[in-house]
């Protein structure tokens, strides 16, 4: 279609709209508009709500916990969340957690990154296979492999350790950060890096000083994505970490109410979670469009 | 370039990725094929042949009318949460479409809808375990301050009768929505943007009203997208665990477990390995299957824009 039809018809467009009356359609219509609106308010405050309710809940008495939620507690009990620190271990679940999810991020996007640039970069021969290779994982689910990986690492004399999570992480994250990263790569202008060959740079400088800086946003996007799913990674921590002192936080949070159930300090249970939230939290508010971009990729072109 | 020079990179840039992805992620993934032919209990290595015994034993648990408290039961309570992710994508449809709209505080509805699903399956759980709580809960709190006592109930009971299934469970069904609404709503969004905006433009010329063009125009040019969130929320519905597992004290349950939770239970309370691996084999048949026919249910002429 030619630009000028276009042009024609909006600015054609004021004189036609008329007021039209009411149909019984417009009346359904108006009507569902209305229960859409109401239902989206009510969902918004079903989010906002509850994280001030544990925010303000967090620093009541237990007592005045069983009172009305709508009150505010007479004297904020910042005891609570001294008593979740130190009683719950939230500091030990944190730092482990901390620790776990840095370590696994690292080698994730080191080694995905390395791989995706010799993909994207390079043809010869096997490397069609290997892309391929990587990427099939994607279909497979990863319960799939959860009772002989579980062996596998028992046998390696690492089942139960943090070594034991990193290494499962890193090796699960792999297919969509290559699939991602592969892609990205592949986007970026060949005239900087070739620059550099000629200049006489060997060819690892050319990847760490010249491509990984340009892939910094590509990088961030899946960095993100791969954080958040080490960060709150459930199931195979549950079968693998017995020992309290190597939990991860969603393992503690897990246990967050059994613990607080067994000592009824419902006030340190609150303050527990609200601190165990604190990362989530800024992460979120620093990321959130990286995160919902890497999101749309994997879904809907993985 | 030289062809030495080019190996040199790629052999130490791939090899090592190559190794840990083959040894940890490919390796179990094959062999927990394998070892669904095998009778094998116990931390020892004994393993016996049994060849497809465990899956016959699967479907007498599946078929058998007498033996109630089986896999039927589990996959029964998976079907009941697939209905809920269905009533999650018609709502985060329409929520897309009238976030796409920029109503007014569509950048707080987006940001805030979103929120639930960055957390943990297990902060989902413990939140809601608070807000749902028949003593100090919010929901419960709420309905005494407003003179409702009556319909406080004590919504995570898997003993209170509801139609099909215990309270708990359709507890567990509105936490999905309100843990998957926002993710659901995020690929509707991308899917809509893509929508060329001459089509929107054309459409409200020839008079179109926003339901008309949110039946019309919208759902046939994401229909590719929708038919692809589908196959997540069989996905998604087969593999549910953690959240009712933690929610009902992290013990099994035949009021609210879903077939992982069977899984689970076989595997690393009972250490029935060849029958627990038997039984993801099959989820992992099943979800090949349900996304196949949700597929094939969705198929339609593509349009084309």
């Amino acid at each position: 279609m030619s630009s000028a039809t276009i042009t024609d018809t909006q600015g054609k467009a004021p004189v036609k709209r008329k007021r039209t009356p009411l149909t019984p359609g417009m009346v359904v219509g108006k009507a569902s508009s209305i229960i859409i609106q109401v239902f989206m308010w009510l969902f918004f405050i079903s989010v906002v709500f509850p994280m001030l309710w544990t925010l303000i809940t967090s620093l009541k008495t237990s007592a005045e916990l069983f009172q009305s939620p709508w009150a505010l507690p007479v004297i904020p009990q910042w005891d609570n969340y001294v008593r979740a620190w130190t009683k719950i271990n939230v500091g030990t679940y944190i730092f482990n957690s901390v620790f776990v999810s840095a370590t696994s991020l690292f080698f994730i996007m080191m080694l995905g990154a390395m791989v995706a640039y010799a993909l994207a970069r390079y043809e010869f021969r096997g490397n069609r296979v290997i892309y391929f290779y990587f990427i099939s994982a994607m279909m497979i689910p990863g319960f799939l492999g959860f009772i002989p990986a579980w062996f596998l690492l028992r046998d390696l004399g690492i089942l139960g350790t943090h070594l034991g999570l990193i290494v499962m992480y890193t090796s699960g994250s792999l297919p969509f950060t290559i699939f991602f990263l592969q892609a990205f790569f592949k986007t970026l202008p060949r005239e900087l890096e070739e620059a550099a060959i000629i200049d006489g740079a060997n060819l690892y400088v050319v990847f760490f000083r010249v491509m990984l800086p340009l892939a910094t946003s590509g990088m961030l996007t899946i960095g993100i994505f791969n954080f958040l799913g080490v960060w709150n990674e459930y199931f195979w921590a549950l079968i693998t970490i017995s020992d309290d002192k190597l939990k991860t936080l969603p393992l503690g949070m897990a246990n967050l109410y059994e613990i607080a159930h067994y000592a009824t300090d419902w006030g340190a249970m609150f303050a527990g979670f609200i601190i165990m939230l604190v990362p989530t939290f800024i992460v979120y508010a620093i990321f959130q469009n990286r995160l919902a971009e890497g999101i749309t990729v994997g879904a809907l072109k993985g | 370039m030289q062809k030495r020079e080019k190996w040199k990179l790629i052999i130490p840039f791939v090899l090592p990725a190559l190794i840990l992805f083959t040894v940890f992620t490919m390796y179990p993934a094959v062999r927990g094929l394998y070892i669904s032919l095998f009778k094998w209990t116990g931390l020892t290595q004994n393993m016996t042949f049994i060849g497809l015994n465990n899956f016959s034993k699967l479907w007498r648990e599946l078929t058998d009318p007498a033996d109630f408290y089986n896999i039927r039961l589990y996959l029964s309570h998976n079907a009941f949460i697939f209905v809920f992710s269905l009533v999650t994508i018609i709502l985060a449809l329409v929520v897309a479409t009238v976030i796409n709209n920029k109503v007014f505080g569509h950048k707080a509805f987006r940001v805030t809808y979103f929120f639930p699903n960055v957390l943990s399956v297990a902060a989902i759980a413990v939140l809601w375990s608070m807000i749902l709580n028949p003593s100090f809960g919010l929901i419960n709190g709420i309905l005494r301050s407003i003179g409702l006592e009556q319909l406080a109930l004590p919504w995570l009971s898997l003993q209170y009768e509801m139609p099909l299934f215990k309270l708990g469970l359709y507890s567990v069904g509105f936490i999905g929505i309100w843990g998957g609404l926002g993710w659901y709503m995020i690929l509707f969004l991308a899917a809509i943007q893509n929508v060329p905006q001459e089509l929107i433009e054309s459409a409200m010329l020839d008079g179109a009203n926003r339901v008309r063009m949110f039946w019309s125009v919208t759902i046939p040019l994401i229909w590719e997208t929708i038919r692809t969130v589908l196959i997540f929320a069989v996905i998604g519905a087969l593999n549910q665990f953690a959240l009712v597992y933690i929610l009902f004290e992290q013990t099994p349950n035949k009021h609210s477990d879903m077939i992982m939770n069977y899984y689970y239970f076989q595997a690393f309370a009972q250490r029935n390995w060849g029958y627990a691996a038997a039984i993801v084999v099959i989820i992992f048949i099943v979800t090949l299957i349900g996304s196949l026919v949700s597929y094939r249910v969705s198929a339609r002429e593509t349009v084309q824009y």
